[in-house]
């Protein structure tokens, strides 16, 4: 999706309207975002090692947010199967 | 004590699921334009959706929490809520009193009630739900407010205020869909906000087998046999065997058929996530759906509450729970000390998310229940009833719905202030309550299954149920306990090794005596009802259900078949 047909989508709020009542897109939609942030934050903080100490060096944010990442799409991509809510 | 430091990250999580909470709210909005779509989310829900809700609203932050504890204090056999004290009662719900619930059309269970026998039973039923329902909210809603001051640092006014302004924003705007939808939202965050936890406390323990080594010198410590925190039935043979303190045939009798079954089978909360599917086959399968996550959820409370215990007794590893001010461990806590131990920047936003977003569809969930009981069981019945316009009635109740919304928000605020002046009059009200269901479930149960029960039979069954239920509240007491709420307020007959034996014990009493007193009446007074009147109502007198036209996989026999065999492959594993 380019920028300019996000915009066009959010400026149709009636769209809007009819995406959100298939709950599966906003389930997909937010944890898409929480899984960008939280993995993108994970990258960010990967030197910080006294932070991971608590998570036996595991780097946490990146498995959670790609993991949550990767549940959003399938959401969104469940939709496109079956159109009905 | 404040126990977290939060980083700009952890808010930004919270207001992201906050947005969208009150997103889906604000677009739900357009669509209520009567009352049945704003009370009863106009019966269109899909069964996934419906089933996800339906374990959402059982899977509330007190459940969480208490489970996590629980974990701590009994192990594995915690999961007796879960594999014998919760999935046949689901199943019985979905295959045999569904078809009524739902094929009646009643819009709540109070009016099925009404429908089966009459006004009187109904009304009983209808006014103590909503008073408990309103409880349960301020309740849980106090709880939040003190867990948000002391973990957080942040001033109990203020979250009490700001976690009721979101519940109430939300089921305003979008009434039972909105609380549906959040129920899902709230069930996912909750799973995948947890995941790391369990994954941690295992990595750290050596897995599952490392556990039970772990496990095995402290529990012997405590004088069980070594392999007691990690069995379900094993060690059930006599009651101090096990920490619980029960045994099999309790466990088997109290939890898994009059607990489970008054629960699950006759609670409004629960049963009208069910009662909002789109049809006859989703109104029963939503209860099977379910049933399915609803076994899994031991794995993410339970174990890493035992993960806990054996950190507790390990020093080293620098893991405690504050004590209360009787020395012993505040296990409430347990789930909030893990996330603290194991949980860095980031995830942890994600951790006290899920917390924060089940106390808070616990309420919106009391909210959506009670609103719908008020305006149609109180309200339509009692001061005003429905006139010939049906289009200006909807309106009309959908305005009283909606204003009962902010009604029931704004007393929900007041219990919860009431909860923090007098914490032992809400305990006992709450274990008053409590004893409603076991009786209910009596009368109900008979009501669906032989046509002969009468209304008057069922009231008094209803009444006399609880009356003994408070009699034996009164007579019994577990050891220790210190005060009356415990029970033994009349004089003291029996003490019960344990709380949770004395609560089995009040159900099976209550239950066995509201069935014996409904049928003895029944028989001796005459029956109002017509057969034709009980059409839809009563087993005998209902066609049976045809499932040929739907998919073999879609049909609620086979799912039913499907759930029952996986609980029964969990309950041999950790036999």
């Amino acid at each position: 999706m380019s920028f300019n047909e996000i915009v066009c989508v959010i400026n149709n709020s009636q769209l809007i309207i009819k995406i959100m009542l298939d709950i599966r897109i906003p389930i997909g939609l937010m944890f898409t975002v929480l899984g960008v942030m939280i993995s993108i934050y994970g990258i960010i903080t990967n030197s910080n090692a006294v932070m991971y100490t608590k998570s036996f060096g595991i780097n946490i944010n990146i498995w959670s947010g790609l993991g949550m990442l990767l549940f959003g799409l399938i959401m969104l991509a469940l939709t496109r199967i079956k159109k009905k809510v | 004590m404040e126990i977290f430091q939060l980083a700009w990250i952890d808010y930004a999580v919270m207001i992201i699921y906050f947005a969208f909470v009150l997103g889906i709210g604000w677009v739900l909005k357009r669509y209520m334009k009567d009352a049945s779509a704003f009370l009863e989310a106009g019966r269109s829900m899909p069964a996934w959706v419906a089933g996800l809700a339906f374990i959402s609203t059982n899977l509330g932050a007190l459940e969480v929490m208490g489970m996590t504890g629980s974990g701590a204090k009994y192990g594995m056999l915690t999961t007796h809520f879960y594999w014998i004290g919760a999935i046949p009662a689901m199943v019985f719900l979905a295959l045999f009193m569904m078809p009524f619930y739902y094929g009646s059309k009643a819009r709540s269970v109070p009016e099925y009630l009404k429908l089966r026998f009459d006004e009187k039973t109904r009304g009983l039923n209808a006014i103590l739900f909503a008073v408990m329902t309103i409880l349960a909210s301020g309740i849980s809603m106090y709880a939040l407010a003190l867990l948000m001051e002391k973990v957080l640092g942040w001033d109990f006014n203020v979250s009490l205020l700001l976690s009721a302004a979101i519940v109430l924003g939300y089921t305003y705007l979008g009434g039972l869909s909105s609380a549906i939808y959040n129920e899902v939202l709230q069930f996912f965050i909750i799973v995948i906000g947890l995941l790391p936890i369990v994954f941690l406390s295992l990595h750290e323990v050596g897995g599952w087998h490392g556990l039970k080594d772990g496990l095995a010198p402290i529990v012997e410590a405590k004088g069980y046999a070594a392999d007691t925190f990690t069995t379900t039935w094993k060690h059930t043979g006599s009651a101090t065997a096990n920490p619980m303190g029960v045994e099999w045939y309790g466990i088997f009798a109290g939890l898994g058929f009059v607990l489970s079954f008054g629960y699950w089978c006759t609670n409004f909360l629960i049963v009208q996530r069910a009662m909002a599917a789109e049809s006859t086959t989703a109104a029963r399968n939503t209860p099977l759906i379910g049933a399915i996550p609803k076994m899994f959820i031991p794995f993410l409370i339970i174990v890493p509450g035992i993960v806990a215990l054996v950190l507790m007794n390990n020093p080293t590893s620098g893991f405690t729970i504050p004590a209360m001010a009787n020395g012993q461990p505040n296990y409430d806590l347990t789930i909030i000390m893990l996330l603290k131990h194991y949980l860095p920047a980031g995830v942890l936003g994600l951790g006290l998310t899920a917390l924060l977003a089940s106390f808070m569809s616990g309420m919106a969930g009391n909210v959506s229940a009670f609103n719908t009981v008020w305006t149609y069981d109180i309200y339509q019945s009692y001061i005003r009833p429905a006139t010939n316009d049906k289009e200006a009635d909807s309106k009309h109740y959908l305005k009283v719905g909606r204003l009962a919304t902010i009604f029931g928000v704004l007393v929900s605020i007041a219990a919860a202030y009431l909860a923090g002046l007098f914490g032992n009059i809400m305990d006992f009200l709450q274990t008053i309550f409590s004893m409603i269901n076991a009786p209910l479930f009596a009368v109900i149960f008979l009501g669906m299954f032989w046509k002969r029960a009468t209304g008057h039979a069922a009231f008094i069954g209803l009444l006399s149920g609880f009356a003994i239920a408070l009699l034996h509240h009164g007579l019994t007491i577990p050891a220790g306990a210190t005060t009356l709420v415990k029970g033994g307020w009349i004089t003291v007959l029996h003490t019960y090794p344990v709380e949770m034996a004395q609560n089995f014990w009040t159900a099976i009493y209550a239950c066995a005596a509201s069935a014996l007193i409904t049928v003895t009446i029944s028989l001796a007074t005459k029956q109002q009802k017509t057969d034709s009147e009980l059409v839809g109502l009563v087993y005998s007198l209902t066609p049976k259900l045809k499932e040929e036209n739907v998919a073999w996989y879609n049909r609620s026999s086979t799912l039913a078949i499907f759930v029952l065999i996986l609980a029964t492959i969990l309950t041999v594993m950790f036999w």
